[in-house]
């Protein structure tokens, strides 16, 4: 290791040689931003960094063949590791990170401070080209910045100081986003009413444990998650708040439906039209609740927003995970398992945002008033 | 500060007939209320826009404690605020282009305007438009740091140049609530923060009578409510069509009335149990030459295939498009759905409330007699003669101890009254209000984004919560 190498970077390389090695090959040329990145999200992470290491290497067999298709993934792996367990929102960390490159820079223009950004921002989303809501944080960002740039201070080290301060408190803005929406949401939760949440959001359960704490009784079903098992997290959170739960196989979503008075699910991204991208299976869910007339409701933060807008599922920025079926599968069948799937908005009753409840309709409106 | 008595006694007096029922429907209600308020402004206690702001809230959150489901009393408290708040802001730019004006001028010293004077109209504007929405996309960095911006007192840059007054934050609502509204504008004015603003004269607020005027303009929009919904009933109602309406309305009679002098067309009225209010409306159509047809709520479906056109009234306009209307729209509107009939509903646009049903059935209803449906002494109603006998005696003997407990496995005859029905957007196919033109439900947040300012959304969270239960 090099002298004066990151300390961060030791866990993992004694945990898992797969991903050291990956990441001591980077650690030459790895980019600050790269690096603040991922403090940021492990220093707000309840899950050691070591731990995540481990998972990842033993996600998959060690066979050297694979290695080396494998590296990239396992990267991108160690980092929705991470970032699953960490309490602040990726794009929140991807904005301290940016927010870093300005204190640190040395530009002397507001446009050779925007291109080092640009640059920064592309090099964050090379380490996980298909999370979307990454790229979502890292764009606003940047929009922020070219707006502000040419207003405000007479002098540029008066608008650096200016960038700085409002990057830093953007990590706030994570935290009061969930607050925000916690009590707009807590509200939907009827007395008695039966929830079924489907993948591992941070805000939904901030809706429910804000209901929990208000001394609500309701009950929640969730979906088992498969094939990182999200389902089980909920299960182990809701436990802990003292709600009373049931897992049910992704597969039983419509049996159970008949049962569920409201859906509640995250969001990754939050398209134009006012549709969701999110854990595989929303989709699915979704169908199901409205045929039964249950009403869906995604709760997402406003830098959710992503200027996308896809017809179908083929045009999601899709990111396919390795999925192990074991020896009983012949290797000519082709698997297919992407991790994230597109909800129309017409299958979404509401929005709950920190810039109120939306419908679908008014998302665009939203995001019109970024880029207008 | 209190209240002059006077006007508090009319607050007091209002809410009283409020609680009792003796005013009859939401029109009443929103003038009484427009009414207060505009007495409310005009009082010359209310010198500055902040102090006009939470006096109008206070009173207004008074009156809707009441008849909390009466919604039309916090969507005029909103009006209200919303026409205060847009004089703020207009005031704000005004100052704002007077600043700037001076600095084109070079009458500040260059050091303290440089950052005005380099702008151009044409690019401020964009975020002078964006601020009067308080939380929004791309102020969303600005939040935090706005408000610890205004919170802290910041010395203007330049000391001492045209005697610097700090500029005093426009509303004093605490940031917390509603997701950093307090922050709004920061963005903008935060450049402005150290430049001169004009203080408010001791006197009086300069665009009081502009407020004035705007809530005289409210009241006199609820006076024309009817006239102004039917001016478009030509454009909706066709030649030889069959409309069917549901129950007693007077803003669908008169829209009916103003579309029959131009237009040949008839009627199905369905009679609307347990009022039978229906009944009434056929007589008063058939009273204007228009051909009318009465039948009972259960035939609706039935009727549907024939009809053309269904023009339905709502109590209330809600956040997602829903509306509550009396009790059987409901119905109407699914077996419409069922057979591809439009569905229109027609209201002013004073019924549009930023609430969303958060339990539809139950939310913003009302339950009215039962004896509507079985008359008291109704053999069916209450506890059979021998129980009575027995609960009576029973009464009697143990006093005070008496727990009100019917025996077991009695079997009870409730009856539930419901006033309204919950219709869910998809359901309705226009609405037609009196600002002239029709809209679909999914730009009812864009309607509401125009007529109230977005913190004002939720005026009371705890009034909210004990509404809804």
């Amino acid at each position: 290791m090099r002298p004066g190498a990151q300390p961060f970077v030791l866990p993992i390389v004694s945990a898992s040689s797969e991903v050291g090695l990956v990441m001591q090959q980077r650690t030459a040329d790895v980019d600050v931003v790269v690096r603040e990145f991922h403090e940021a999200l492990a220093r707000s992470s309840d899950m050691a960094v070591a731990v995540a290491a481990i998972q990842v290497g033993c996600a998959g067999a060690a066979e050297s063949a694979r290695l080396e298709r494998g590296c990239q993934g396992r990267v991108r792996e160690f980092h929705e590791a991470l970032a699953r367990s960490s309490d602040m929102a990726v794009a929140v960390a991807a904005i301290q990170a940016l927010t870093s490159v300005i204190k640190s820079s040395t530009a002397q223009t507001m446009m050779g401070l925007e291109k080092e950004l640009k640059d920064a921002a592309t090099s964050l989303q090379r380490c996980n080209p298909t999370a979307i809501s990454l790229k979502a944080g890292c764009e606003l960002f940047l929009r922020y910045t070219t707006r502000t740039s040419a207003l405000e201070a007479d002098t540029f080290s008066a608008a650096k100081r200016r960038l700085i301060e409002r990057g830093q408190h953007f990590a706030e803005t994570s935290k009061r986003a969930r607050a925000t929406i916690a009590e707009l949401g807590e509200r939907f939760i009827g007395k008695g009413s039966t929830v079924l949440a489907h993948g591992h959001s941070r805000v939904a359960i901030a809706i429910l444990r804000r209901a929990a704490m208000a001394g609500k009784q309701f009950s929640v079903i969730v979906t088992e998650g498969r094939p990182d098992e999200t389902g089980l997290t909920m299960a182990r959170v809701l436990e802990d708040m003292r709600v009373p739960t049931t897992v049910v196989l992704d597969s039983a979503v419509g049996y159970a439906m008949e049962r569920v008075d409201l859906v509640l699910v995250g969001a990754e991204a939050v398209v134009e039209n006012g549709g969701v991208i999110n854990k595989l299976g929303t989709y699915q869910v979704s169908i199901a609740a409205k045929e039964h007339n249950v009403p869906v409701y995604v709760a997402a933060e406003s830098y959710k927003f992503a200027r996308l807008y896809p017809f179908n599922q083929r045009d999601l920025p899709l990111e396919r995970k390795q999925l192990d079926f074991g020896p009983l599968l012949p290797t000519s069948v082709t698997i297919d398992n992407p991790s994230r799937d597109y909800t129309p908005p017409q299958y979404i009753t509401l929005l709950f945002t920190d810039l109120g409840v939306l419908t679908p309709a008014a998302v665009s409106d939203e995001l019109i008033q970024l880029y207008v | 500060m209190a209240a002059p008595s006077a006007f508090s006694d009319r607050v007091e007096n209002f809410c009283r007939r409020l609680t009792d029922r003796r005013i009859d429907g939401s029109l009443a209600a929103a003038k009484g209320t427009a009414e207060l308020l505009r007495q409310l402004v005009t009082s010359s206690r209310l010198n500055t826009p902040e102090v006009m702001l939470a006096e109008v809230k206070r009173v207004g959150l008074r009156i809707q404690a009441a008849k909390p489901i009466e919604l039309v009393i916090g969507n005029i408290v909103r009006r209200v605020m919303h026409i205060i708040r847009e004089e703020m802001e207009a005031e704000q730019e005004e100052q704002d282009d007077d600043l700037m004006a001076r600095a084109g001028s070079g009458d500040i010293a260059a050091a303290s305007g440089g950052s005005v004077g380099g702008l151009s109209k044409a690019f401020r504007h964009p975020f002078a438009t964006a601020s009067s929405r308080t939380l929004s996309l791309h102020n969303l960095l600005d939040q935090g740091a706005s408000e610890e911006g205004e919170a802290s007192s910041t010395p203007p840059p330049v000391a001492g140049s045209s005697g610097g007054r700090r500029h005093r934050s426009p509303s004093p609502s605490p940031p917390a609530q509603h997701g950093g509204g307090g922050g709004g504008g920061g963005g903008r004015r935060g450049s402005f923060e150290q430049q001169e603003r004009k203080v408010p004269k001791a006197g009086q607020w300069d665009r009081k009578q502009e407020v004035i005027d705007g809530v005289n303009d409210l009241i006199q929009e609820l006076k024309d409510i009817d006239d102004a919904i039917a001016a478009q009933a030509v454009e909706h109602i066709h030649a030889n069509e069959v409309v069917l309406v549901f129950g007693y309305s007077r803003t669908v009679l008169h829209f009916l009335r103003r579309a029959a002098e131009k237009r040949n067309f008839e009627v199905v009225v369905a009679e609307a149990s347990p009022t039978y209010q229906g009944q009434r409306m056929a007589s008063e159509l058939a009273g204007v030459g228009i051909q009318a047809t009465l039948i009972p709520d259960s035939a609706v479906f039935a009727m549907m295939a024939r009809v053309n056109k269904v023009v339905a009234t709502a109590q209330a306009l809600l956040a997602n498009g829903g509306v509550m209307a009396p009790v059987g729209t409901h119905i109407v509107a699914m077996a419409a759905r069922r057979h591809s009939v439009p569905f229109v509903v027609l209201c002013g646009i004073y019924k549009l409330s930023t609430l969303f049903p958060h339990n539809p059935a139950v939310n913003f209803n009302d339950f009215k007699d039962p004896a509507d449906l079985l008359p008291r002494d109704h053999e069916a109603v209450g506890l059979p003669r021998r129980i009575r006998a027995e609960t009576l005696r029973r009464m009697a003997e143990e006093g005070d101890e008496w727990r009100s407990g019917l025996p077991p496995g009695l079997p009870e005859l409730t009856i539930a009254n419901p006033s309204y029905d919950y219709v869910p957007p998809e359901l309705i196919s226009l609405f037609v209000t009196d600002q002239g033109h029709g809209f679909m439900p999914s730009y009812v947040y864009r309607q509401c984004n125009e007529f109230y300012h977005r913190q004002d959304f939720i005026l009371d969270k705890r009034q909210l919560d004990q509404l809804i239960g």
